[in-house]
This record gives structure tokens, C-alpha cells and sequence, in this order.
């Protein structure tokens, strides 16, 4: 027996329905996607092989980077290629599984069946395997000539090399190179409720909802369902999210998500000056990654609770090593910690992960920050310095500008560069309470801290104040809403998804801001598994709004 | 592809098909100046890894100046002669963090891992693995690894954690390994294709014939990338029917005659020690000639070597934590004595491959070879101040007659560099404070 | 990151910061303002308040024999405390001219290195039949342990301080396992490190100010968990010890004290009991009537601790801890060294033989500040009994774990 079979049980068995139905077909007809052919991820392609396979195989994988697409890496996915070094990656990666699986230790367990004879084909046996796998790793069933075709192959093997493991290895090493493993190549078919419209096919809507909410291709259970069409039934389809939202492979999925959303692979290269920041220990940067995405899974889906209090919460995650950069106590592992009030860490804005890779190596910035918050955090676009600014002030500063506010100030003066760093300072000044590490601070140089800033209009005094200005603000959780969409159709919003966004926010913030029932309103949305011709332009990111922010604020 | 003749080959290539991993290295596919292929690849570039045991005594070891015009200091002065196939690397790091110190072994885990290990554990594999899973996976051996010790734990190439290739450390079980009856001849007149390689191409190849139905799936901007995949695919297949062919006669490859049991001898004895280096020396030169492997490690002798000079009572190892320093001389007499040999030992290993020709240069040119050590002092266990070698050009990626101060840099950064120059994509490597994203620009071209 | 502990040992070796002390520690008005540049340097850079719930603990990340090693102007060593040279009759030295082998005569195992592992293991207070050279100088570093100033007492290298008592010092100065870079000096601080046995720690509490306070409480523990090293390579501040609460009860002392100028200085108190396990053997030392001469800052400690080292667990110590193979890599002699320790001896004599049983020593120490999670009372109070109680770590945590 597969040992996914057991996990799959667990994964898609309870199915209660808690969330309010969304309306149907509110939403304009026109409102969707184009189909995609996205390549798995690094962790999708980990995860959908663990899950089948078990988590004892070793998938060393890593893939060719992504790049972000309007602020989400997952829409990279639909654009990148496929060079000839990343196939030699997959055939390494191939092996080394498929190695793995048929060896002594792994055989017992995971093959539904036992040789005649280990020396030779057993055709029987081998159609069994292969059947099995093949359904699990193609995201669309192939012709039935396909599985005859690779048991045949399994059986040469087998009688050429004496060994009826050695004949499946090599099919199954060929079969996990196979571009439907790898790739997801969305199909489109009439939609029979809306005549003259396309509509992703029952496999391909299985593909994106397995990989927007577990990060993994689709599991025999909900390839189960798709074969019998049930995704078409908006009561079945409803019930089978309802049990992926309670699955506990939603945190992977969650996880994947807001570390796209917040930039967090950033993390894998991020390094300090250790003679400035002595305290940034070896590994602290995927410990901050960790304690952030933490902090996300405990709010949001542990407490089931409100988007916007990630933005002020005090309560997180705390591991040795990072204690030592807060200069708390922090018992070995991971503990639930609660900042007091006096350490003035509240929403992750104030974690490390954000504060330090939104620095220099050598020093904190303002500017980053406040760049980062307005683009992964509100959705908008921050243009770029121009071409010819005098950089000197700030890279060369006049000794007697001590604090970061006073040289950011030479910025604001000039009207060159006050445009744009009235977008990004007012914001990220209030972060100068943390070094360009995250350690807290008094004073910069001797000379004290001034923490104030505005958000759009609305000013406050320390860092908890932005964090609440964030919380109040209108844009925070449409900012969340419009990724969420990107990120589940892996490309970039198309300006006629608007609509569907309005009817997102509504939901989102008539259910308090909870993610899961943001992620079923997406789900079980037409825009979500609706084809419409690309020639639909992309909807620009709301940059128009930025040399305004008042005018953001006043009217999101 | 039963007459693989320069023609058809060509022919391939310049219909598109690209031929770059395993192809043999026949002088005719050679272009008129022998540094590339006719169609102006380069020829594939070899790696190696060498290491000696108990670091060096600093003020004879290290040059005064840096850059070209380095001189060598007494330690070293064997290595004179191969200035302009050489690079010295002084002054790196291995930083072990939380990690405790275990005296010679912390520091070559850290430099083969990248990173501190766990216990007396490493962490990962090591990084001659990462290169060979890129570089040589085709090959008849993904990777050698022997040593000049007469202990086959003398090993500093781990596939995982716990799975560490165990030295040849018998010359004459190597030379059997490698040249005796399962030896693919490539100068013989018979050849017997790998069933493995056999099927693994077929079942490949049914996978791509049998795309139909995705092709049909793909709409017209996407059918570009889906056949770049193909494309991707055939390359496999194309390395596939590389192994299946019968291989070309390699001009070099002229493995020596068996070498006599009575000539070997197994002691600790540091004459011993030398012979046994001369000879795994020897063979590991032609199995890369042959083009058997592309990655070898090679270690002089143990880390905590226990070579003895003969008429000194105690082994290298005890003498570095012994042997009181000469306050005439500065360092410690008979440590420095055997990091001599070791010296020695490391010109005979490169000359091995600088004297085999490869095109109208010497298989050196084609390779990269570094060389490592557990410590900077030994007698203190220190991990500062370690130097490192390299050898070779990789194939005119490296620059040599260099010595760089490495400023206290990990040692993480020769691996970064190496495995980049070998054709890995990769953004940083190291655990803890070894983690770095930056290569040795001094040493690169 | 150049060697550790030679450039922390230079640090001391330039200042007269462990002598300065003395002063204050004879419970004087004048308090030697000689402190080292870096701890003055510090000083300046942290405002003086209380530490948070006016408790702070600090890690031991150096501790080692407080030897001095008399230099000239360029730092190169003179030896002038060591007037008849250092010993060079180790245990090698000692082996070859007690068992001869010229004349092919073969020695029974029983004869020559058992009776000389015996030597060891079953020390006698007789005349050594070998030279024994003891350090001659008058200058030493130290505490003046009983504030009076007697013959065999020593000076402070800046001459300020009278009276300092480390007879351990006259004994082991000249040997050159206990001076500069001997290996086994610094193997004994690797292990320092590397095992966790030998994690000393030292908390202050009721403290209202670092720099100045005229009574704080002073306690010693083990801790739990490892140093760690921050990204320069040096240890790291602000990490978490959890207490030892069960195996390390012994450990618990508690001494009084005050703070003048940023110096931590207490009164003679209980033993100080430290850990010492090297790569084969786990053992403790002790000092009787032990003192803390301190320099603090929020993030570092640094200085000397003085007292009366118990010679029978030292000694017992020191040759289970380190076989004569590694005690020969200093020209050490375990039976000399014994032998010179009781003669030397000062203090605590027994009742019955009227032999002291102490001998007047100092340590060098320092350390890096750490946050010291206690244990729930009732650990701390459980008799540890002989049975090994699981339950420490658990509820240690569960009073910090919120949910």
C-alpha cells in the first residue's frame, strides 16, 4: 500500500463547512484568467513528491530562481523557461528518487506489490507501480497506450538488467522527467453555464487549487474528484475546499504564500557586516524567515484571526538565536513569546526578517523600508531614484548629521528626490528604532532616535503607531487580497479582474479579515477557473495613486 | 550510433543537437589550435581536491609579498618550480560557530562541507560531490578518491553525512579497479555497451515520444517553452548515446602495466607514505586522462597523520603538539619537516597531470585542483591562518602564479569558487559565519 | 578573528587590572582606578541604570591560573620571575633519567611506568629527588586574600598593591604548561567551550546600578546550554542559560558585594566550585573563602577570583583530567608538582595533622552576559537524592512556554 494513500485520508477526510456560501455567479462573465503552463516550484516539486512518496526520500532540489512578476514570485512560474541545465537538475533529482524508492529499505512499503520473481519482469506487478504513480504525477491523465508503453519498458529493463527493481527505477527515473510532472499545462473547455465562454477543465482548476492552498500538485483524492468532475457542482466544489481549507497542509500552503507576499527569500542571501552587527549570527536569517512565518500561521490560521493585527500584535516566536539579537530569554527551540510593551516590537514590521532585509549590510534605511512597506505590504509601486541624483549627502554624510532623519532630511529638500522620499521616509523613519539587524536603539551616534511619521496623511509618534495607522489603513487588506489572486492564478491580475476583487474585499472584511474564508471566496469564485484571451492587459499595479498618497487615503 | 566518425558528430552539432558532457577527447574533434572542440566548446574542464594533514608553520610557509612576484619561503620552496601552475591562498577562516572544536577534524569539515559540523559529524555532503553530481555523473566513476595513507578511512569525500567513499588506499586493488577487466578500453578494438545506460535511454526515449497529447494541450505562446523542454530532453538522450557508443581512442590514455606487489609496502613510515602518494598519484592522473572519472580527491596522508620520520620517536601528529619550537628557528623543527614531504608530495600530484598532453596543452590546463588542510598551527588546533592551493587553469578559467591574502575570509569561498567555475549555479554557500556569496575574483580570469 | 585567548592574555598582561583591585578588596576608602583602557572605555558607553529586574548574570567564557610573565618594553618575555630558569624536568625528562636505557637494560612495565603511574596516582609529601624550580620574582597577579602583607606575599606588577597571596602561582610560574602559549593552556580553554559541563555562571542581584552600589548579592551556577559565538567569532552577549538546578547544586554559592566604579568587589565568602572537564574526564575544583574582583559592563565581565585552592581536589583534578602524555607536553611532573603544592600550602590546616590542605591562588576570568532562566522552586528545592531527576528542564520551561 501507497504510503500516500494514508496521508491523502488524512489530508482531504474532514470536510464540515463553516464558511458562508459566497454568491454565485455575481461576478461579470468575463472576469478570469488566461490558462497557464507554469513550472512547480522548488518546495512544490519537494512537497508533491514527499507527500506520495513519504518525507523520508530525499529530494535535494533547486530549481532555477523566479523572478517577481508585480510583486509575486508565483507568477514567475508562468513565464520562466526551461533551460538545458535545469532538465539535467530534474534528471539528477529523477535518479537520486527514483534510487531511493526502489531501494531495500523503501521497496516493502511503497510498492503495492511483490514480484513473482525479484530477478526478472513481472508485468503484473509492474503495471500496478506504474499505474499508481503515473496517475499521481501527471496532471492530466495520459492515453492508456502510455502506461502500456512504460511497462513494457519496465519489463525490457527488468530482463536485460536480471532485476525487476532495477526496470522500474529506470521507468520511474523517466517518468519523473516527464514535462507533465514538472510542468502544469492548463487546458481550457467550453463552459456550459455561460455559453460562448472557456473555462479550465476539472484537472487543471484540481492543479491550481492544490498548489494555491498545499503547495503540491493534487493528490490522488482530489485527481478522485476532478476525474468525476465534481469541481463543476459549486456544492461539491465548496465541500472539497472546505476540507483542503482544514486540512493541516493548508500551513504549507500559507507558509509558501506569505513568503512570496513578504519577500522572504531574500532571507537565503542576506548577510551583514559582522563588525557592525556582531549579533546577526551565522543562520539568524532563517531563523527571522521562520519566526515570521510563524507569527503568520499562529494569527491566522492557529487563531483563525484578523489580518490586519499581524500588523500590531506583540505575540510571536522566539529560538535562542534570535534572542540573542533581541536580547531576550529564549529557551531552546521555538517558543511562543509575547514582546512587552516596553520593547516596543509590535506587527512584524518590528521582526528581523523585515528590518534587516530591508537594510544595508552596514546600516538600517529608511528608505528601504519604507519602499518595501509600500510594495509588498500596500501594493504600490515606489519609482525608481533617477538616473542622475547625488547620492553623497547620504553616502558620504556630513559628520554632524547624526541620525538618519537628518541626512534623509537633504533628500526631502531637494525636490529632485523629495517626490519619492516623501513616499518611502515618513514610513520608514519610524523603523529607526532598529538597527540595520533589527536590534532595538535609543539614539543613533549619541544623538536620540526620532521615531514619528505619517502614513497617508495619518501621524503618529513611534513605531506602534505605524503599526496601527497600517492596521487602520483601507489599502492593508486589499493590498493582501489582490496578491492572494495573483499568487492562486500564478500570473498578474488582469485589470478586468477588478470586479472580482471588489467582491473579495466585501467578503474579506464582512468575515473580519480571516484568511481562510478570503482563500474559499478565491476558491469558488469564477475568476478563478475562468479562461479569458490574454490580450486583456494587465492592470498597471496602483502606481497612479503614490504622488497622491492623501487622495490613497481618503479614497482606497 | 554504431560509427560515431568525426563527420557525423560534426554533422549533429551543426544541426543543432549540442554535444558537450562525455564526449571523448579524441585530438581529431579537436579545433586547429587543440584548446576547444572543432565547434569551439571548450574542452570539459576536471576537478580535484587534495588535501594534507596539520597545516604549516607560518613564517616559513606564507610569502612576505602578495600578488605575481611572490617569493617561496622554505617550507614550500618545492613548489617553486610550478609557480606558473599554481595558486597560493593564505589567511582563510573556518568558522565553527556554536560548534566545538575536535582537533583535526572541525577544520576539514568546515573546508569540504562548508559549514561547522554537528558533533564529529558533518552536516552534508561534501563539495567534490556536488561537483561530480554536476560534472561527472556520466562517467564511469562519478568520483575517486584515494589516499597515500594505508587506511581506507583516510577519506575526505562523503556522499551524505554518513556515507563517506572510502579511500583506495592499495595501489594495486586501484589500479585493478580501474584498469582491470571492467575497463572500457577506449584504444581497444571491442566494446560492450552499459545495459543500464541502455535502458535508462530507452525508457527516456519513450517518454519523449509519447507527448502528443501535452503538445496538443499548450497554446501557441506557450509551445515554445514546453519544446524547450524537449529540446532539454533530447540533450539527455543525446549524453545516453554518448555512453552507448563505442568511445574514441584517447591519444593519452595509456594506463602503465600492473603495478608489482613487491614493490608496495603498508607501513607508517614516511618514505612508504610518499611511494603510495607517487602511485595513486600516477593512477588517478590516467583515470582522468581516460576520461574514467572527472572528479577525484586525494588525500597525502591523515589529517591526524601518523607518518613517522624514521629515527624520531614520535609521529607527526604527537611532534606538532610536542615538539617544542626552536627559538632559533622560530617553528618546530621536525613538524615542518614532514609538512615538506607533504609539499613535495603536492608538486608530485601536479606534475603527474602537467606532464600528460592534452591537445596542444597538458591535462592540468583542463583541470582544477585544490588543495586543503585540517588547521593554520596545528599545534594549537587553530582554524585561522589556513592556506590553500590551487592548481591548474580550468581550462583557461583560472589564473595562476598568484598568492592572495585571503584576509580572514572563510574558506567557503575556494568552494563557492570552484563549484562555479565547474558550471554550478549557485548563489552562496557555507553554514553559519562560512556562509558567502562572493567567489575569488583575484584568482579568476 | 585572530586566536582568542593570546589576545586576550596580551589584554591583561598590558594592565594592572587584576592588582588594582586589591585595594578595594581589602575593604579600603581608596578604590584603584587602574582599570583596563577597554572596561574604562565601556564604562562611558552605558548609561548608569539599574539592569532590567536589577539582576545580571554573566557566562564564563575564559577562566585560567592567573600567571604572571614578567616582559620588557618591545613585549618580549625577560623571566625575570623565574631566576633558576623553568623546569625541564617533566615527566619524559624524569622517565628517561629515572629508567636508563643505555647499556640494553630492559625495564619490567612493573618496575618503570607502573611505579611511575603510581607516583601519580598515590603522591607523597617527601623530598623530590628531582629539581624543582618555584617562581622567585616578587611581583604576582592576585588578591591580598588575608589584608596583611607577609614575606611570601607578592606586589602587583604596577607595584600598588601589597600583600597579594597566590602561593599556586610561586609553584607553577615556571613551569611551562601554566605559562603562555603552552598547548595545554589552551586545550583548557577550548574545553572551556567545547563541554558543557564547564559552564560557570555568575549572576549579581538587587543590583540598582552597574557602576555603583553598595550591596548586591552574588551567586554562582552552572548553566544548561552552550556559548555561543556571534558572527565576529567572539562570544556573543545576551544569550539564554537555563540553571542547573539538579546536577548543579554544588555549583550554587552565594557571597556579598558591592560595586564602586563599575568593580565588583566581594567580601571573603563560601568556596567558589568550578567545573573543569577536559576530552576524556569531567571533574571540580574549588577555593576556600573565595573573593570576585569584577569589572562589569551590561554586556561583558572581566576580572579575578581569588581564594584558597583546595590541593587534594586540584591536584586530583589536574591528573585525571590530563594523562602524562598530555602533562609531558609542558615539561609538567604530576608527583613535583604535588609534592610543591603541600609544601607551599597556606591555609586551612588539617585538624588532625596540622598540614595546610589550601594553598592561595587567583584565577583570570571573563565573560559575556547572558539572561538566566531559573527553575521552578520546587526543582530547585527537590533533594537531588541519587537518583537523576528528568523533570528540570520541563518545568523550567512550562513557566516560560505562555501557551
Amino acid at each position: 500500500m501507497l504510503a500516500a494513500a494514508l496521508l491523502v485520508g488524512s489530508a482531504l477526510g474532514v470536510s464540515h463547512s463553516t464558511f458562508a456560501e459566497p454568491a454565485k455567479d455575481a461576478v461579470a462573465a468575463d472576469v478570469g484568467t488566461s490558462k497557464r503552463l507554469r513550472l512547480l516550484t522548488t518546495q512544490q516539486y519537494v512537497n508533491t513528491i514527499q507527500y506520495f512518496f513519504g518525507a523520508d526520500i530525499k529530494v535535494d532540489a533547486k530549481f532555477a530562481p523566479l523572478t517577481r512578476t508585480d510583486g509575486v514570485l508565483m507568477a514567475g512560474t508562468s513565464v520562466a523557461g526551461v533551460s538545458d541545465a535545469q532538465i539535467e537538475t530534474y534528471q539528477k533529482i529523477a535518479n537520486i528518487v527514483s534510487t531511493q524508492v526502489v531501494d531495500a529499505r523503501h521497496r516493502e512499503t511503497l510498492f503495492p506489490c511483490k514480484p513473482l520473481d525479484d530477478k526478472t519482469a513481472d508485468n503484473a506487478c509492474a503495471t500496478k507501480f506504474l499505474t499508481r504513480v503515473i496517475d499521481y504525477l501527471y496532471f492530466i491523465p495520459p492515453p492508456k497506450e502510455h502506461y502500456v508503453k512504460m511497462v513494457n519498458e519496465a519489463g525490457v529493463a527488468a530482463k536485460r538488467l536480471n532485476d525487476f527493481y532495477a526496470g522500474i527505477q529506470v521507468v520511474l527515473e523517466s517518468v519523473l522527467l516527464n514535462p507533465d510532472v514538472l510542468l502544469v499545462v492548463e487546458s481550457e473547455e467550453p463552459d456550459p453555464r455561460h455559453p460562448g465562454h472557456m473555462r479550465l477543465d476539472s484537472y487543471s482548476q484540481a492543479s491550481r487549487l492544490s498548489l494555491f492552498l498545499w503547495n503540491a500538485a493534487p493528490d490522488p483524492a482530489l485527481r478522485a474528484v476532478a476525474n468525476r468532475g465534481d469541481l463543476f457542482d459549486s456544492k461539491k466544489r465548496a465541500r472539497v475546499v472546505d476540507s483542503m481549507l482544514a486540512s493541516p497542509r493548508l500551513e504549507t500552503g500559507v507558509r509558501a504564500f506569505f513568503d512570496d507576499m513578504f519577500g522572504l527569500e531574500g532571507t537565503e542571501t542576506l548577510s551583514k557586516d559582522a563588525t557592525v552587527y556582531p549579533y546577526f549570527l551565522g543562520g539568524i536569517a532563517a531563523e527571522a524567515r521562520e519566526q515570521t512565518l510563524r507569527t503568520v500561521v499562529d494569527q491566522l490560521l492557529k487563531r483563525d484571526g484578523d489580518y490586519r493585527d499581524l500588523f500590531t500584535s506583540r505575540e510571536t516566536f522566539m529560538s535562542p538565536t534570535l534572542g540573542i539579537l533581541y536580547g531576550v530569554k529564549a529557551l531552546p527551540g521555538w517558543r511562543a513569546y509575547e514582546f512587552p510593551p516596553e520593547a516596543h516590537r509590535a506587527g512584524i514590521l518590528t521582526q528581523a526578517s523585515f528590518l534587516a532585509l530591508n537594510s544595508h549590510s552596514t546600516r538600517s534605511s529608511a528608505t528601504l523600508r519604507g519602499k518595501a512597506l509600500r510594495e509588498l505590504i500596500l501594493c504600490q509601486k515606489v519609482p525608481p531614484p533617477p538616473a542622475n541624483v547625488d547620492f553623497s549627502a547620504v553616502e558620504n554624510p556630513d559628520p554632524k548629521l547624526k541620525t538618519a532623519r537628518q541626512r534623509l532630511d537633504l533628500h526631502r529638500q531637494n525636490p529632485v528626490c523629495a517626490g519619492c522620499h516623501k513616499i518611502t521616509d515618513p514610513m520608514g523613519l519610524a523603523l529607526e528604532n532598529f538597527d540595520g539587524a533589527g536590534r532595538y536603539r535609543t539614539d543613533e551616534k549619541g544623538a536620540p532616535i526620532d521615531a514619528s511619521g505619517s502614513l497617508d496623511g495619518k501621524a503618529f509618534t513611534d513605531v506602534e503607531g505605524l503599526g496601527q495607522a497600517l492596521h487602520d489603513s483601507p489599502i492593508l487588506p486589499t493590498c493582501l487580497v489582490r496578491r492572494a489572486f495573483s499568487y492562486a492564478t500564478a500570473g498578474v491580475v488582469p485589470m478586468s479582474a477588478d470586479p472580482a476583487l471588489a467582491q473579495f474585499n466585501k467578503t474579506f472584511a464582512s468575515e473580519g479579515y480571516r484568511l481562510r474564508p478570503l482563500l474559499k471566496a478565491i476558491t469558488l469564485n469564477d475568476a478563478f477557473s475562468k479562461v479569458i484571451e490574454p490580450s486583456a492587459a494587465p492592470a498597471a499595479e496602483k502606481s497612479a495613486s503614490i504622488p497622491h498618497p492623501e487622495k490613497v487615503a481618503s479614497n482606497p | 550510433m554504431k560509427n560515431f566518425s568525426r563527420r557525423r558528430v560534426l554533422r549533429g552539432m551543426l544541426n543543432g543537437g549540442a554535444i558537450t558532457v562525455g564526449l571523448p577527447l579524441l585530438d581529431a574533434f579537436l579545433n586547429t589550435n587543440g584548446t576547444a572542440f572543432a565547434d569551439g566548446k571548450p574542452l570539459p574542464v576536471r576537478f580535484g581536491l587534495w588535501s594534507w594533514g596539520l597545516g604549516m608553520n607560518h613564517s616559513i610557509f606564507v610569502p612576505k609579498k602578495t600578488g605575481k612576484d611572490f617569493e617561496f619561503p622554505e617550507e614550500i620552496a618545492c613548489l617553486a618550480p610550478l609557480k606558473d601552475q599554481i595558486n597560493l591562498l593564505t589567511n582563510f577562516s573556518a568558522f565553527r560557530d556554536a560548534a566545538g572544536l575536535v582537533g583535526h577534524v572541525t577544520g576539514w569539515i568546515i573546508s569540504r562541507t562548508g559549514a561547522p559540523p554537528s558533533g564529529n559529524n558533518l552536516t552534508a555532503e561534501t563539495w567534490d560531490i556536488k561537483i561530480a553530481n554536476q560534472i561527472s555523473r556520466q562517467q564511469r566513476f562519478k568520483t575517486l578518491t584515494a589516499t597515500g595513507s594505508a587506511n581506507a578511512r583516510t577519506s575526505y569525500s562523503y556522499e551524505d553525512p554518513n556515507t563517506p567513499n572510502p579511500a583506495e588506499y592499495s595501489p594495486l586493488d586501484f589500479y585493478a579497479r580501474l584498469f582491470g577487466p571492467d575497463f572500457n578500453d577506449p584504444n581497444a578494438k571491442e566494446f560492450k555497451p552499459s545495459p543500464r545506460i541502455m535502458s535508462r535511454k530507452s525508457a527516456l526515449s519513450a517518454v519523449v515520444e509519447d507527448m502528443a497529447w501535452l503538445n496538443k494541450r499548450v497554446g501557441a505562446d506557450d509551445k515554445a517553452r514546453l519544446d524547450k523542454y524537449f529540446t532539454g530532453l533530447r540533450h539527455l538522450e543525446k549524453q545516453f548515446d554518448q555512453q552507448l557508443t563505442k568511445p574514441d581512442p584517447i591519444a593519452a590514455c595509456r594506463p602503465a602495466a600492473n603495478p608489482k606487489e613487491a614493490e608496495m609496502k603498508m607501513g607508517n613510515e614516511s618514505q612508504y607514505v610518499e611511494q603510495r602518494h607517487k602511485m595513486m598519484a600516477d593512477l588517478l592522473a590516467m583515470a582522468i586522462a581516460c576520461d574514467q572519472t572527472r572528479v577525484i580527491t586525494m588525500a597525502y596522508d591523515d589529517m591526524s597523520s601518523n607518518t613517522v620520520k624514521p629515527g624520531y620517536e614520535k609521529p607527526h601528529h604527537t611532534s606538532t603538539h610536542e615538539e617544542p619550537i626552536d627559538e632559533k628557528l622560530g617553528y618546530q623543527p621536525t613538524c615542518s619537516w614532514f609538512t615538506r614531504r607533504s609539499m613535495e608530495g603536492f608538486a608530485y600530484f601536479v606534475k603527474a597531470f602537467a606532464d600528460i598532453k592534452e591537445g596542444d596543452g597538458t591535462l592540468l590546463d583542463n583541470m582544477l585542483v585544490v588543495a586543503d588542510t585540517d588547521h593554520g598551527d596545528a599545534r594549537v588546533h587553530s582554524l585561522e591562518n589556513m592556506p590553500m592551493f590551487t592548481a591548474g587553469r580550468a581550462g583557461g578559467k583560472f589564473k595562476t602564479g598568484l598568492h592572495v591574502d585571503m584576509k580572514g575570509a572563510p574558506l567557503s569561498r575556494m568552494a563557492l569558487t570552484a563549484m562555479r567555475t565547474m558550471g554550478m549555479d549557485i548563489q552562496k554557500f557555507g553554514g553559519g559565519s562560512n556562509l558567502t556569496s562572493d567567489s575569488i575574483s583575484e584568482i579568476l580570469v | 578573528m585572530k586566536t582568542q585567548r593570546s589576545v586576550l592574555r596580551k589584554a591583561w598582561l598590558g594592565s594592572a587590572v587584576i592588582a588594582g583591585f586589591g585595594v578595594a578588596a581589602l575593604g579600603g576608602a581608596s578604590i584603584a582606578v587602574g582599570a583596563s583602557e577597554t572596561a574604562t572605555a565601556e564604562h562611558a558607553a552605558f548609561p548608569d541604570v539599574a539592569p532590567p529586574d536589577r539582576t545580571i548574570a554573566y557566562a564564563f567564557t575564559e577562566r585560567m591560573e592567573a600567571v604572571y610573565q614578567a616582559k620588557d618594553k618591545d613585549g618580549k618575555e625577560t623571566r625575570e620571575e623565574c631566576a633558576n630558569g623553568l623546569n625541564e624536568s617533566g615527566a619524559r625528562e624524569q622517565f628517561a633519567e629515572s629508567f636508563p636505557q643505555t647499556d640494553g637494560k630492559k625495564w619490567k612495565l612493573a618496575e618503570s611506568h607502573v611505579a611511575r603511574e603510581a607516583e601519580i596516582w598515590f603522591p607523597n609529601t617527601g623530598p623530590d629527588k628531582f629539581p624543582f624550580k618555584e617562581v622567585t620574582g616578587k611581583l604576582s597577579y592576585g588578591l591580598n586574600l588575608d589584608g596583611k602583607v607577609k614575606a611570601s606575599d607578592f606586589t602587583s606588577p604596577d607595584g600598588k598593591v601589597q600583600g597579594i597571596d597566590n602561593q599556586f602561582y610561586r609553584a607553577v610560574g615556571c613551569i611551562a604548561s601554566y605559562r603562555e602559549g603552552s598547548s595545554q593552556l589552551l586545550f583548557y580553554e577550548e574545553y572551556l567551550e567545547g563541554k558543557q559541563f564547564n559552564r560557570n555562571i555568575v549572576e549579581l542581584t538587587d543590583v540598582d546600578s552597574l557602576q555603583n552600589d553598595d550591596d548586591v548579592t552574588v551567586t554562582t551556577y552552572r548553566g544548561l546550554d552552550p556559548l555561543v559565538k556571534d558572527a565576529k567569532g567572539d562570544f556573543a552577549a545576551n544569550a539564554t542559560q537555563r540553571v542547573d538546578a539538579v546536577f548543579g547544586k554544588d555549583f550554587i554559592q552565594t557571597f556579598k558585594g558591592r560595586i564602586v566604579n563599575g568593580v565588583l568587589t566581594t567580601a571573603p565568602g563560601p568556596d567558589f566550585v568550578w567545573a573543569n572537564e577536559n576530552h576524556t574526564d569531567a571533574s571540580t575544583e574549588f577555593m576556600r573563602a573565595a573573593r570576585f574582583e569584577l569589572h562589569l559592563t551590561p554586556e561583558r565581565m572581566e576580572g579575578v577570583i581569588g581564594g584558597y585552592l583546595d590541593v587534594e581536589t586540584g591536584y586530583r583534578a589536574m591528573i585525571k583530567r590530563y594523562g602524562t602524555h598530555q602533562i609531558s607536553y609542558g615539561k609538567l611532573a604530576a608527583g613535583s608538582l604535588y609534592k610543591v603544592l603541600r609544601r607551599l600550602a597556606d591555609a586551612y590546616p588539617d585538624p588532625v595533622t596540622g598540614e595546610n590542605t589550601a594553598i592561595s591562588s587567583a584565577l583570570e576570568v571573563k565573560g559575556a552576559s547572558v539572561h538566566l532562566v531559573h527553575p521552578d522552586k520546587k526543582v530547585a528545592d527537590a533533594d537531588t537524592g541519587t537518583r537523576p531527576k528528568q523533570v528540570a528542564a520541563n518545568s523550567e520551561q512550562a513557566t516560560i512556554e505562555k501557551r
